[in-house]
């Protein structure tokens, strides 16, 4: 009787679609274009990486590019320390490296770094703000302005950052492996597998069924016996973890890493993408990411003007018309249609006369 | 004298502060929306100034007040095509603002170019105070600042429109037993809100000038500043930006202003999970 | 005597210079039903957010099996001393299915590790199995709980308290806005939990009071108005004139 729901839902095929679709793309497409492509398979690790926080967990976080930066500078500095005193240092007179240049130097501990940093981060700050009784919209708040403070922090440190301008020149090299483009993009595609994977495994488990709970009543799951705030810290420590190994898929696909990486505008950018997409179902924040990225380059090289202009329409049109986004809409659809179903067997059976 | 002129400079920025801020205390305290264009609505009355004042040569305390009230004029209208649809959609309500501060940055980058434009100050000179020098524009800020303050309020605490007002945050359910119409309150609460946040841009105007992407550093202060203060209290909006403003004029004088904001951002977010009514929220009686 | 399994001590809580509850005082024994009744407003679900700590009171102590758990949050309340708690109003996970909705709530792997790695195994299935069993929804397993009816709502309620393995279980008026045949269906499943719980009932239904309880606390402007079997309750003039009071206004 209940065949019919117990089916995979329809998401499923589309993630099966998105990853094939990524595996077979290098097959039709230029060096440039694969480059692009990796740059979008990075952001969809962040996107993914969101999705678990806010998609599933209902903690919109404007700033989850701080952790994603932090992860791609952990590499940049690594690669730029490693040859010494930098051009821009000592352009500006400098002539020693920082305290902490010889531990970045080791390529390996500065990957480890790259994803603990930004795992930490957002665990001291979970500490803070779910441990508070303030709720909600606050933590939105709190990340907007963490966002703006990093980019900030991050363009005036220049002596170590090189400024607004970056760390560029950076190699494609992720945990001492160097490859090509090709190669590389493969290898970012199995990480993307692997996080969809783990993101998968996660929002099954009890874990993310209690995570969801948070999202629908967070009072109501402390009656039953849980502690919100640690399950928050718990995500949202996850999901840094997750962003700063995107941001180091990223760097290399760049070639350089700014402060406009850890900014505001692409906190706000991934947000976007998701509810595009459609939260709380990884294909959407996959989807999302996929769609709109494509649309700014295809867009870009007609008009670069228009772009803002198409994304906010799009926004807009997203959460007048279909609130729950595409996956989120595909979903509801597949849904009743199947609860009808179901409803009418049940409704059947029990007109029948009692056996 | 170093303390002296950095106190007064504290005090010119803590009231730029405030003044920005006010519309944020009605919009996100009294509507519990988070208007994520309230940059951008800066922005325009900004704009709004500079063709008035500067291109079109209207009185500056004339075009002060047109800045107020076309500003407030697009957020009614904003109000009534956007926001209406999404209360109590948190989530949706700062996408479709972030959407629309999209569309009006980019908009208003294509029709009047991205360069920025300066505006003449208007009360130029200096004056001394307690043997500081200090811009006469700095004076004016705070003199106007304080204005707004108080205007502001005797709409909210002296008139029918104020009660109104609190009355439909309180109790939304209730007010409209009382046969208040809470769309209407809504609407000129929003285009207030807007309002306000123009009349600061045209403030801003003439010390940071005048470009489409100006708003984007004052969203965050202002969100910040309001949270500090306690959501929907005044006075503790005024002392928050008080202190805010302080700490940063004087830690970024000794320092280095990004560092103290930095500063100031850690100590936010350990205060809030101690006080999180905020610094400045009296005890409920 | 021995220590009972509740015991509340002079329990009073103040809500901004409003008396909520004043001095109220009440023990429940291992394996007792206690019905909990008295005029709106008189106190009874405030009590009993102070003893699953919703609400943290202004003075008075709550022991529980002989250890103070005053004022500690509500989830350490649920899982170390497993008080379990319906509310009032269905207070379920909309958008979670009925299925999850009791597998979030099955008592034992509420920290974030043993939730990381709890699987589904055959005994957590059959556990939740014959608690979809007890409230009559097998069927509707698959069904997001949003679209249930009023009635098994609060039904889905009581079966996420199954789950918990509760030592006490709380029921906040458990009928309240039930069609009478969900009423009735409710009753027995409500019976079914007397004989395996000790439970406290806050109730309105007499008729349901009468059959159920085994002593009757009678609660008025949050004070401990009489406490007795339900013979006894019947015929005190005080609980008479309280009750018509609220009749009349009825």
């Amino acid at each position: 009787m209940l065949g019919k729901l117990k089916k995979l839902p329809v998401n499923r095929y589309i993630d099966a679609g998105i990853l094939v679709f990524l595996l077979v793309f290098p097959l039709f497409a230029n060096n440039y274009r694969v480059g692009f492509m990796g740059k979008t398979a990075a952001y969809m690790i962040f996107a993914l990486s969101l999705d678990l926080l806010w998609g599933y967990t209902g903690l919109m976080s404007f700033g989850h590019a701080v952790l994603f930066g932090l992860g791609g500078y952990m590499v940049g500095l690594s690669f730029t320390f490693s040859g010494g005193v930098p051009d821009f240092m000592s352009r500006m007179g400098i002539t020693e490296l920082p305290w902490f240049a010889s531990v970045l130097q080791n390529e390996y501990i500065a990957s480890l770094l790259g994803i603990i940093i930004p795992g930490a981060l957002a665990a001291i700050l979970g500490y803070f703000i779910f441990y508070s009784k303030v709720k909600g919209i606050f933590f939105s708040l709190i990340t907007m302005a963490l966002a703006q403070i990093f980019e900030t922090f991050f363009a005036n440190q220049s002596a170590i950052t090189n400024g607004t301008s970056g760390l560029g020149g950076l190699p494609r090299r992720f945990f001492g492996i160097e490859l090509r483009v090709k190669p590389f993009y493969y290898l970012t595609v199995g990480v993307v597998i692997l996080v969809y994977a783990l993101c998968l495994r996660l929002s099954c488990s009890r874990f993310g069924k209690a995570l969801t709970s948070i999202r629908e009543d967070e009072n109501r799951l402390s009656f039953v016996g849980y502690n919100p705030a640690k399950f928050k810290i718990a995500v949202f420590a996850i999901s840094g973890m997750l962003a700063g190994l995107a941001g180091m898929l990223f760097v290399p696909f760049n070639g350089m890493i700014s402060p406009t990486e850890l900014g505001i505008n692409l906190s706000t950018s991934v947000l976007v993408w998701i509810a595009i997409g459609g939260r709380g179902n990884l294909t959407g924040a996959m989807l999302g990411t996929l769609i709109v990225n494509w649309l700014q380059t295809l867009l870009s090289e007609f008009s670069a003007d228009i772009w803002p202009l198409v994304l906010g329409g799009m926004i807009l049109a997203v959460i007048f018309v279909i609130p729950t986004g595409i996956v989120g809409k595909l979903k509801e659809l597949q849904y009743n249609a199947n609860a009808r179903k179901t409803l009418r067997e049940i409704s059947q059976k029990e007109e029948l006369p009692n056996e | 004298m170093f303390i002296a002129s950095q106190l007064m400079n504290g005090l010119a920025s803590s009231a730029l502060l405030l003044l920005y801020s006010l519309g944020v205390v009605m919009i996100m305290g009294h509507m519990s929306v988070v208007n994520m264009a309230h940059g951008e609505c800066i922005m325009l009355g900004a704009y709004v100034c500079y063709y008035l004042y500067t291109v079109a040569g209207v009185p500056y305390l004339l075009s002060l007040m047109m800045s107020f009230f076309i500003t407030a004029l697009f957020g009614a209208a904003v109000e009534r095509l956007i926001i209406r649809k999404l209360y109590g959609k948190t989530a949706e309500t700062l996408l479709a603002t972030y959407a629309l501060s999209l569309i009006i940055k980019q908009l208003v980058n294509l029709v009047c170019g991205s360069e920025l434009k300066y505006v003449a100050v208007p009360f130029d000179g200096n004056i001394s105070v307690f043997g500081v020098t200090v811009p006469l524009y700095n004076i004016f800020i705070i003199v106007i600042t304080a204005m707004v303050l108080f205007a502001t309020w005797l709409i909210f605490y002296k008139t029918p429109f104020g009660m109104k007002m609190r009355a439909a945050t309180g109790n939304r359910s209730m007010t409209e037993c009382l046969g208040i119409n809470c769309r209407a309150v809504d609407t000129l609460t929003f285009a207030y809100g807007v309002g306000l946040a123009g009349f600061a841009g045209a403030v801003l105007a003439p010390i940071r000038g005048v470009s489409p992407f100006m708003g984007a550093s004052y969203v965050t202060d202002s969100f910040m500043n309001v949270c500090v203060g306690g959501l929907q209290s005044l006075p503790g909006t005024a002392l928050s930006s008080l202190l805010i403003g302080q700490s940063t004029s004087i830690l970024g004088g000794i320092w280095n202003e990004v560092n103290a904001k930095m500063l100031v951002f850690l100590i936010v977010v350990v205060m809030i999970r101690f006080r999180p009514d905020g610094l400045f929220k009296k005890e409920r009686r | 005597m021995s220590e009972p399994l509740l015991r509340v001590e002079k329990l009073s809580v103040e809500f901004k210079k409003f008396k909520a509850l004043t001095d109220v005082d009440l023990c429940v024994n291992e394996g007792e039903v206690r019905v909990v009744i008295g005029p709106n407003g008189a106190g009874k679900s405030t009590l009993m957010d102070l003893i699953t700590g919703k609400t943290k009171p202004t003075s008075g102590k709550v022991y529980f099996r002989g250890e103070d758990i005053t004022g500690k949050e509500p989830y350490v309340i649920a899982e170390k001393y497993k008080i379990g708690r319906k509310f009032q109003n269905p207070n379920i996970f909309n958008m979670m299915t009925v299925y999850e909705n009791i597998e979030v709530a099955l008592s034992g792997y509420n920290t974030v590790f043993k939730s990381l790695f709890f699987r589904r195994t055959p005994e957590t299935r059959a556990k939740i199995d014959t608690v979809l069993e007890k409230i009559k929804l097998s069927g509707k397993r698959d069904i997001i709980a949003s679209s249930l009816s009023h009635g098994e709502r609060q039904w889905l309620e009581i079966g996420m308290v199954i789950a918990q393995d509760p030592a006490l279980i709380i029921l906040d008026e458990p009928t309240a806005g039930m069609t009478a045949a969900e009423t009735y269906k409710t009753g027995e499943m409500i019976k079914e939990l007397l004989a395996e719980h000790t439970v406290i009932v806050v109730e309105h239904d007499m008729d349901f009071v009468k059959q159920v309880a085994q002593i009757v606390t009678v609660l008025d402007q949050g004070q401990l108005l009489a406490e007795g079997t339900f013979e006894e309750i019947e015929k005190d003039p005080r609980v008479i004139q309280v009750y018509l009071k609220d009749d009349a206004e009825q």
